[in-house]
Formats: C-alpha cells, structure tokens, sequence
C-alpha cells in the first residue's frame, strides 16, 4: 500500500481522487492547498507519491512540485491540471514532474499514471 | 576481511547515499545512523576517531580503509567534492551530535560554500566541540606572500578587505560575509549589491533560510548575552534585515514584486520552521512562534502597503475620470444631459442623484437648470409611488383573503382603485417619456450590451472553460468507479444510466475542447518566459 498526497483547492476534486486512491488499495493523504502541502512533504517521510493541482492561491503546484525535488527528489511528483499547451508541459517536466493528468480527467488516467509513478519510484536499497 | 576502518567508512556510505535516495529523515537512512554510531561506539573505546584522506588513500586512525565497495567509493567522492580532508570524531560526541553532524555533511557543497565552508558550516550549528575539520580558509596575504598551509576549522568572519583569498572563489566568499554581517546588523548601511544578493538568494527559500539562521546564531555567538536576552528576538531582527532588503528591489511598487516577495515569506516560514525543528539549541527551538508572527505582521504591513497604493491608484483614476466626465459635460447641451447614456451608466454603476446633481453643478450647469429637472424627477417619483400603492393593494388583497371572505362589494371598490392607478400610471409612465423624448428604459437596455473587448471576452472564455473542467472531472470520473464497479456492484439498468451519463460527460468534455481551442487558456497556465529561455538555452 502506497502513501499518495492529494493537493488540491478543490474540495470535490478531492474528496473523488481520495476515493479512487483508496479503491486502488492506497492510503491518501489530502492537502487544499500549497503551504499545508510542503509541510506534510517536509514532515511526513511516508509519501511515495505527489499529485497537486497547478492554479493555487499563494503556494503554486510549481511550488509544491519544487519542494518535493528539493526535499524528496526521489518521489515522484504528478500534475493535475486543466489542458497544457506543449511549452507548459515541457516547464512542468524541467522542473522536475513525473507526469500530468489533464482535466476534465478520466478513471483510467489517474489510475495508469499512479501505477506508472509508484513503479517509477526506487525501492530501498539492500544494506 | 572487512576490518574496523572499512565498517565505519561503509556505514558512513550507506548513510549518505540512503540520504541521496530517500532523504535524511527517511526510516532506512535513521537505521543506518543508528548502527553506524554504534559502531563508532565502539571505536571511540581507544579515543578519538580520524578520517584522513591522502594520497595514500582513505585511512581511519591511521588504518587504510581497503574496501573498495561503491559505498566507500561514494564516501570518498562524497568528501572530496566539498574539500574535506580530515575530520575528528570527537569520543565526547552524542547521538543527536552525530546526527547534526551528518546534516551537515549532506548539505550540498554550495550551501557549505555560503557558510564559510564545512568549517564554517558546523562551527554554525555549534559542533566545533566535538567534530574538528580541515578544509579551506578566506584569509589576507600579502602578494608576495606563497600560502602552503591550511587552517583548522574556518571561521565565517576573517577580514578579506584589501586581501586575497588563499583559496575557493574569495568574490562570493566576501558577499556572503557581507550578507552574514548585514543580517545581524553588524553593518547597519546596506550596499545595493548585498541587498541584491539577499534578494536573488530569496529565489531559494532554503537557502536564505540558511543564511538567516547562521546570521542569528553567528550573532549569539559574538555577543553570549544576546542568546540568553532572547534568541527569537535575534532572530527576526535577522529576518527583518532581509525582509529589508527585499523591500529596496526598484521594481517594489508593483504587485506583482510584492506578491512575489510574499510567496517568498511564505516558503521561508516553512523552510525556518522546518529547519528550527532540527535544532538542538533549546533557545532557537522556541523561536517557532516568534518567525510565524514575525512574518505574518510582514504579510499584514505588505497587505496593508498595497491597500493604500491601490487606494492612491485609484483615488488618482477617479479624479482623472472626474474630469474627462466634467469636460464631456460641458460639451453636452443642457436639455441632453439628463438623457446621456453618460447618466445612465453612471446610475447603473451606483451613483446617486446628489452625485450626478453635484457633477452637473461642477461642469457649469446653472441651479436654475437645475431645478428644472427636480421637475422631471417629480414624475419619476409618482411613478414610484403609484408602484408603491400597486404593491400596498397586493398586501392588503392577500390579508383580506387571509382573514374574512370580501364581499362583492369590496372587490369592486378594489377594482376601481386598481383600474385608477394603472390609467394614472399609464398617463405618468407617457408623461415621462415625451418629457425625455426617447425610448422607455425597458427598450433601451435591451439593445445595450457590456461594451467587453474581443481580448477581455476570451480571457473570461477561457476561465469558464478552465472551471467546467472542474465539476467535469469529478462527474466523469465519480462515474467510471461506478460503472467499472470499483465503488460495489452495480445492478443492469444502473449500469445504463451511468452509461447515458457518461456519453453526456463526453459532450460536454466535447464542448469545453471547443471553447478552449477557440479562447484558449487562461493566464495562469500560460507558459513562464524565464523557464523557457532557459529550456530553449539548453
């Protein structure tokens, strides 16, 4: 069972990725917004993967994706985000993201790219 | 046969490259510090422990380390890229020590560069006790002068005016040192190049971060009194210094700088309060409260700042605007101005009679005209009031019903006032219309529109298209885990239901793809021109 943050300003938004989470047999971890996010990412050593939206007030998802390389830059970090045109993908990309979910999104889509981030994420290595 | 230089050297690898992987706070990494004290433990038996590297090699008390295992491997690279050649582990040091000692160790080579080097770095966290270290040094020599030694443990304050650097990159050297020495307040002039850099360093909050707890802790040092007064207070003097410095950017005025500098605020809190949770200094530890209402009076004086100056902006626009009105008023005839859709808008907009009645006075307009026009307001007033007696025989009609049954009688007498009173403002509502010669207002605003440029509609397009897609993902995909059956079973004509409102989930998603081809997207996912230079640099 993985450890999956939600970052979302979206309640809605939220409360179903939290549910899909879950019935993909992982724990969710639900953040709304990017200060509450780097904190739990500074604290909380459990999470194997990140998913944030990228319009927030204050704390952007760059900046919550920015954290997560700084301070955890093995977990893989995904954005969920309305459609991106090619040059904001390629940003998102450099500055560290494993992926992106466009919205309006679909079941399959959050479901392959957390299959493909939770593979994509090492596994302790043997002593 | 691994021998006791190997172990501790292995362990040492393990720690730093399960810090590279999973990071310093991560359950296998505290495993591997554990055990690794535990063995240094052991060493510490027959004293002090040394790590030396030469051109021999890698050697603990004199014992080569013969492993070659990439943990070793990493170690030694490790140390070597921040210019580390001999550490003493000091017997008397504490787990906690320990621990403190390897954070530093893992700090990125350029962060110890801003400390003063790895020297610098743990004299910071006060570990000079129990951790001696060789490592390079800023310090003035003569031209003439060949510099062959090293120094034990740099300091962070050596003068380097008027000298040159023995070693490293003595420019940034001496900027951080005027950095360090402007955030505690040892220099109280702030030069714009140092303003600057405290300004590019809080594109980093990490980092400045850094500086302002080496600033504040170096400062405690000098003066021992300043610690025990109040540490906090020490403190957020040295985050008010950088605050200070990024309030002397040029461009300060604008929202967008200030917006920025609160987001900076904002991940600095974190990156302070993070950091403060590592210290052992008790007094520093207590500091949390201090920074978060240290930097939300920031964010409050920066709310407060940009109130005033949006005020002032508009205060200004208002007046500009007063003006154009007033010069528009005056080349508008007299009999016209009442029906100028100047008026009409301006009345829509919420100003009132005495404000238009003070502008017409303003652009010249005679108290005679004036008065005049009470005339014509006088029927709009009837108007109002006919409307206010329509509403008046409604109620009293509605609380008849509610207590006795009317006689025909009544109904009659109702009758007729209702039939006097829509004749009377029929006679009035005409009346006011020949009196403005133009289209009953009704008329008018059907034609009018909200006079939005082409520009502007598309930015709101593009807005709406971004939230639709909002509620649309969480009916799509709130209706896949029911139809997949990830939610519980689910009976056949549920099934088609769902279907029916899935293939309607895809128009609308149809539809959003069309409003965003044509108004595209919003601002705030539009692309960042200084990533893409540097991306199109590469």
């Amino acid at each position: 069972m993985a450890h999956i943050l939600v970052v979302d300003d979206e309640t809605s938004i939220r409360t179903v990725l939290s549910v899909l989470v879950k019935s993909l047999g992982h724990e969710a971890v639900m953040c709304s917004n990017g200060e509450q996010a780097i904190d739990v990412i500074q604290s909380d050593q459990s999470i194997d993967v990140v998913m944030t939206d990228l319009r927030m007030n204050e704390v952007s998802g760059m900046d919550v994706i920015a954290s997560v390389k700084r301070h955890r830059p093995q977990t893989p970090a995904i954005v969920i985000s309305a459609y991106l045109s090619e040059e904001k993908l390629k940003e998102i990309r450099a500055i560290g993201a494993f992926g992106h979910i466009a919205k309006p999104f679909r079941m399959d889509a959050v479901r392959e790219t957390i299959e493909a981030a939770l593979s994509a994420a090492p596994l302790p290595p043997e002593e | 046969m691994n021998t006791a230089a190997d172990n501790i050297i292995h362990a040492l690898g393990l720690i730093l490259s399960n810090t590279a992987v999973y990071g310093s706070q991560h359950a296998v990494t505290r495993q591997a510090g554990q055990s690794c004290f535990r063995l240094l433990q052991q060493a510490w038996a027959s004293g002090d422990i040394k790590i030396n590297i030469t051109e021999q090699g890698l050697s603990v008390n004199h014992d080569v380390v013969v492993s070659r295992s990439p943990l070793v491997k990493h170690f030694v690279e490790h140390i070597e890229q921040r210019e580390i050649t001999n550490v003493i582990l000091r017997k008397v040091m504490t787990e906690e020590q320990f621990l403190a000692f390897l954070e530093v160790l893992n700090a990125k080579p350029e962060e110890l560069e801003q400390l003063g080097g790895f020297g610098g770095a743990l004299e910071a966290v006060a570990l000079s006790d129990v951790v001696g270290v060789r490592n390079v040094v800023y310090r003035e020599v003569a031209d003439d002068q060949t510099v062959v030694a090293k120094k034990r443990n740099a300091t962070l304050d050596e003068p380097v005016d008027n000298g040159r650097a023995t070693d490293g990159d003595s420019d940034n050297g001496a900027v951080m040192r005027e950095i360090l020495a402007f955030l505690r307040g040892d220099d109280n002039g702030m030069k714009n190049e140092t303003a600057q850099q405290i300004r590019e360093k809080g594109a980093d909050a990490a980092q400045l971060a850094d500086l302002i707890l080496t600033a504040a802790e170096t400062k405690a040092f000098k003066t021992p009194h300043a610690a025990d007064e109040n540490a906090s207070d020490t403190l957020v003097e040295c985050l008010h210094r950088a605050y200070r410095a990024m309030t002397q950017d040029p461009s300060f005025h604008t929202q967008k700088t200030k917006k920025q500098i609160q987001r900076t605020l904002t991940l600095l809190k974190s990156e302070l309060l993070q950091k403060l949770q590592g210290k052992d200094d008790i007094a520093f530890a207590a500091c949390e409260n201090a920074i978060r209402d240290a930097i939300e009076g920031i964010h409050d004086e920066l709310a407060i700042d940009a109130l005033a100056q949006e005020y002032a902006k508009k205060w200004k626009a208002v007046n500009s605007s007063e003006k154009r009105i007033l010069r528009y008023l005056k080349r508008t005839p007299t009999e016209t101005i009442e029906q100028s859709e100047l008026k009409q808008r301006l009345m829509d907009s919420g100003l009132d009679d005495d404000n238009w009645r003070e502008l017409l006075l303003k652009s010249g307009v005679s108290q005679a005209e004036l008065d005049r026009q009470e005339k014509q307001e006088g029927i709009s007033k009837a108007v109002g009031g006919v409307a206010e007696t329509l509403k008046k025989l409604q109620q009293d009609i509605a609380q008849a019903d509610g207590a006795a049954k009317l006689s025909k009688q009544d109904i009659r007498g109702i009758q007729t006032q209702i039939d006097g009173v829509v004749r009377q403002t029929e006679k009035s509502i005409q009346t006011l219309i020949d009196e403005i010669g133009g289209k009953p207002r009704d008329a008018r605003s059907q034609t009018e529109r909200p006079n939005l440029t082409r520009k502007r509609l598309f930015e709101i397009l593009a807005e709406i298209g971004q939230e639709l897609c909002q509620p649309l993902s969480v009916i799509n995909c709130s209706v896949d885990m029911l139809r997949d059956g990830s939610l519980g079973d689910i009976a056949e004509m549920q099934k088609e239901m769902l279907d029916t409102a899935a293939d309607s989930g895809q128009k609308i998603q149809k539809l959003i793809d069309k409003l965003i081809a044509i108004a595209g997207r919003p601002k705030g996912l539009a692309v960042d021109k200084s990533i893409q230079s540097e991306l199109y640099e590469e």
